[in-house]
């Protein structure tokens, strides 16, 4: 009969070393898709980068040209010199992310243990109210006011307590949290530990790549955001690096034309600065995200998985 | 002991008064002070500096909170929501319109009493006519009035060195003004080898039918939206497409278009875009703002002095069908200053203002900067320069009210050496004075507001069926019938609406008591 074990395997081994036309066919098409995807996705980050420093006349004359002949900081100069509110604006940001990441990560994971254990009575009520406010919210004025008479109007805590929590990463947590076997828990206990000591010597070991992804989400998070310093905060220095960013392309965009040939100039164009924004706005959490990759990859399905 | 406890007490004091030292007296909190951001001059790096010297010399403390202009209505609905205090709110990001707060109880009036023992030298300073704009229909002033600079900045203008490679004439009629954009059409008026890259004309601001095209067909100024109208033949106001030459307009820019005078991504053009294809030498005309078209060019300029580009400003048609021999512009004096309904001591703010208004010292203060560092003064006073990188360091910012009269105030001088955008934007501007005239829009002064009235909760459908019709229009997608149409139906769901309300308030405010 032909067909003994070492035959199979040898058969299945031939295949594994040896290709098919049609296999070296897929590979190839296979490799091309990708390497269109990669220039599909890096261009448009080469592009803005080319952009920030083109000279205007260059990109007006080649407006897809990603290799400037000469190089124009005239953008960057603009964002950084303007009146050194940048600096005060990066400060306030990564002092917003960095504690905001701390304070958002802390009461998740407080918040999410509790919810997460069976014997806890009030957990069904606790995590309903939660998802209520992941649908509803009292809109743009409540909030306001509410801010306001909490007395975080112009506070730097207004970036912090307001979005203290957020209700999809808690749940995420939860989820996973949920996944512990309780033996883990069953058996700490037996031996002595408390529910603190066994959040702390158990289920933050164990959760590491969900920590690692919603300390991502969190940090990026407090990054981006600039609606919430346009709506709190009307002292300049607090400004977020976004709002000001945000606001030296309205102020490149909508020159004063009415006064005429003063205000209008020293401002360089607004696609310029744009660009230049974009950049200042995006490399630190470039630079901040490989370290965090493969965690974050870990870690995406998270909390989404059950068994 | 007791001598010991005696002299801390008397330094506390000491100290105590010290503190209060720039808060004049009385005065117990800044007064504050809401506008808009523009030409980035709140990051001027020596904002801080000018704001104290104002301080101390007025003996006034005040803080500016400056709101984005793409973000001012979310951020002035918000504070006026939340009952946030503040004195003052300046109106030019809304252009200058009170009505809609004052409708809503955020604004509070200007009192005779106001305007008399904390405004005197601006009430002194103001003429009559300025205080339209700013009143309602029972004469109460809701604002204080800014002067604008140059009120004829709707003018359209031309390349004048590609007229003379053309052989023709500055255009004084429409047809003249075709016979150029197909000149520029089929030659390489810009040199380039390319004979297809030039356009004609381009549109800045999206002006193709609220720019020269509007006054030329509805005798108007107007922007082409929900709040654009006419004062019809009988009386009543009404939404500018129910306009007899509507369509005589929206065919003549679709005309313009399909034959690739105006480029062909008008539609989704920024204004960037347009001063990219001025960099680029490729535009033969523009709309908008008289100067918009030197921002392009001026790159042009830069990279090569001699490379002669050269502007001018577009004579007024003799020909226009409305038989308005004018193109748009701005009016002279437009509300600026409006009163918070939540400030409970507005003195203290109305006194800076009248402060900067006292003395010419002052005003070039808050309005340039200081003397000898960042402007200098003529001989004679009656001009000013700015040294290089003086409007980086402070410009504007503080000017609380904006007032250009160069009567009575030392203007900027423009010369050779000011640059070549600055100057050529001087010399179109004397170009302008001597001969061209540009009316505002023709209701700018009416407080017309929709609160209360059955127009308050119209939605923006008939906007949208106008505005998709005029683009269908542009690519030779609509024809008259179906504008009338689209017109008709507008009109049903909203114009007549909103022309009952714009008719009572128009008469209201208009007709003799």
């Amino acid at each position: 009969m032909g067909c003994s074990e070492e035959g199979i395997m040898m058969k299945v081994k031939k295949n594994r070393t040896l290709n098919s036309p049609g296999e070296h066919i897929f590979l190839f098409l296979n490799d091309l898709i990708l390497i269109l995807l990669c220039i599909v996705m890096i261009y448009p980050v080469l592009f803005v980068l080319a952009r920030s420093v083109t000279p205007e006349l260059e990109r007006a004359l080649h407006p897809l040209r990603i290799f400037p002949s000469s190089f124009d900081f005239t953008g960057y100069v603009f964002i950084f010199s303007s009146g050194s509110n940048i600096v005060n604006s990066y400060r306030t940001t990564i002092l917003r992310t960095l504690i905001g990441t701390a304070v958002n990560m802390a009461l998740t994971l407080l918040l999410a243990y509790p919810l997460s254990k069976k014997y806890y009575r009030p957990r069904k009520v606790l995590t309903g109210l939660i998802v209520f406010t992941m649908w509803f919210s009292g809109g743009l004025i409540p909030s306001f006011l509410l801010n306001k008479s909490l007395g975080l109007l112009n506070s730097f805590w207004v970036y912090i307590f307001p979005c203290a929590v957020n209700p999809f990463n808690l749940m995420i947590m939860r989820n996973f949290f949920q996944q512990i076997p309780d033996s883990l828990d069953e058996s700490a206990k037996l031996d002595g530990a408390n529910d603190l000591r066994v959040f702390w010597s158990i289920y933050l070991p164990l959760s590491t790549a969900s920590i690692a992804t919603l300390t991502l989400f969190y940090a990026v998070f407090h990054w981006n955001m600039w609606f919430d310093s346009m709506l709190y905060m009307n002292r300049k220095e607090m400004w977020t690096m976004q709002y000001t960013l945000r606001q030296l392309i309205d102020s490149a965009t909508v020159t004063d034309i009415a006064t005429v040939g003063t205000a209008m100039d020293n401002i360089p164009p607004a696609e310029t600065v744009r660009m230049a924004t974009v950049v200042v706005a995006t490399v630190p959490i470039l630079c901040i995200y490989p370290f965090l990759q493969k965690y974050f990859v870990k870690g995406m399905l998270v909390g989404s998985v059950k068994g | 002991m007791k001598k010991l406890v005696a002299l801390i007490l008397a330094l506390a004091m000491v100290f105590c008064l010290t503190a209060t030292a720039f808060a004049a007296e009385g005065q117990t909190e800044p007064a504050r002070f809401v506008i808009r951001s523009n030409s980035n001059k709140e990051n001027k790096t020596e904002n801080d500096k000018i704001k104290a010297m104002i301080e101390e010399k007025s003996g006034i403390d005040f803080e500016v909170i400056v709101v984005a202009e793409n973000t001012w209505n979310e951020k002035i609905n918000v504070m006026i929501a939340g009952s946030e205090k503040f004195d003052t709110l300046n109106l030019t990001a809304n252009a200058g319109v009170w009505s809609t707060y004052a409708s809503n109880g955020a604004l509070q009036p200007y009192t005779e009493e106001m305007l008399n023992n904390y405004l005197p030298h601006v009430k002194a300073m103001i003429p009559d006519e300025a205080w339209i704009p700013c009143k309602d229909a029972n004469g109460n002033i809701w604002a204080l009035p800014r002067h604008e600079s140059f009120t004829a900045g709707r003018v359209p203008s031309i390349r004048t060195d590609w007229l003379k490679k053309l052989d023709m004439e500055m255009p004084t009629s429409l047809e003249q003004l075709e016979a150029y954009f197909e000149a520029v059409k089929t030659n390489d008026v810009n040199g380039n080898g390319d004979p297809n890259d030039e356009y004609g004309y381009i549109p800045y601001f999206q002006s193709l039918f609220a720019g020269p095209l509007h006054l030329y067909y509805l005798g108007t100024q107007g922007e082409c939206n929900l709040s654009d109208k006419f004062l019809d033949e009988d009386g009543t106001v009404k939404p500018w497409y129910m306009h007899k030459n509507a369509w005589a307009l929206i065919s003549k820019a679709a005309e313009w278009y399909q034959k690739g005078y105006i480029n062909q991504d008008y539609l989704t053009m920024t204004n960037e875009t347009a001063n990219d294809q001025g960099a680029a030498d490729r535009i033969g005309m523009c709309s908008g703002w008289y100067n918009m078209g030197l921002q392009g060019t001026e790159r042009i300029m830069n990279s090569n002095p001699d490379a002669g580009v050269t502007w001018a400003a577009i004579p007024n048609f003799n020909d226009a069908v409305s038989g308005v021999a004018a193109w748009g512009g701005n009016p002279a004096y437009m509300a600026e200053v409006a009163l918070s309904a939540t400030s409970e001591d507005p003195q203290w703010a109305l006194k800076l203002i009248d402060w900067i208004y006292s003395d010419e010292a002052n005003y070039m203060l808050a309005t340039y900067g200081i003397e000898g560092d960042h402007y200098i003064l003529s001989e004679d006073g009656k001009m000013f320069k700015q040294p290089e990188g003086a409007t980086d360091r402070y410009m504007l910012e503080y000017q609380l009210l904006e007032w250009y009269d160069y009567d009575k105030y030392p203007e900027p001088y423009f010369g050779e050496d000011s640059g070549w955008r600055a100057y050529t934007a001087y010399q179109m501007r004397n170009q302008i004075d001597e001969g061209i005239k540009a009316i505002p829009s023709w209701d700018y002064y009416i407080p017309y507001d929709l609160n209360g009235t059955e127009a308050e909760f119209l939605t923006d459908d008939a906007q949208t069926l106008i505005q998709e019709a005029m683009e269908k229009a542009l690519v030779g997608q609509l024809t008259e019938a179906e504008w009338n149409e689209t017109v008709n139906t507008a009109w049903e769901i909203d114009g007549q609406i909103r022309s009952a309300v714009w008719t009572e308030q128009y008469h209201a405010f208009t007709d003799p008591k």
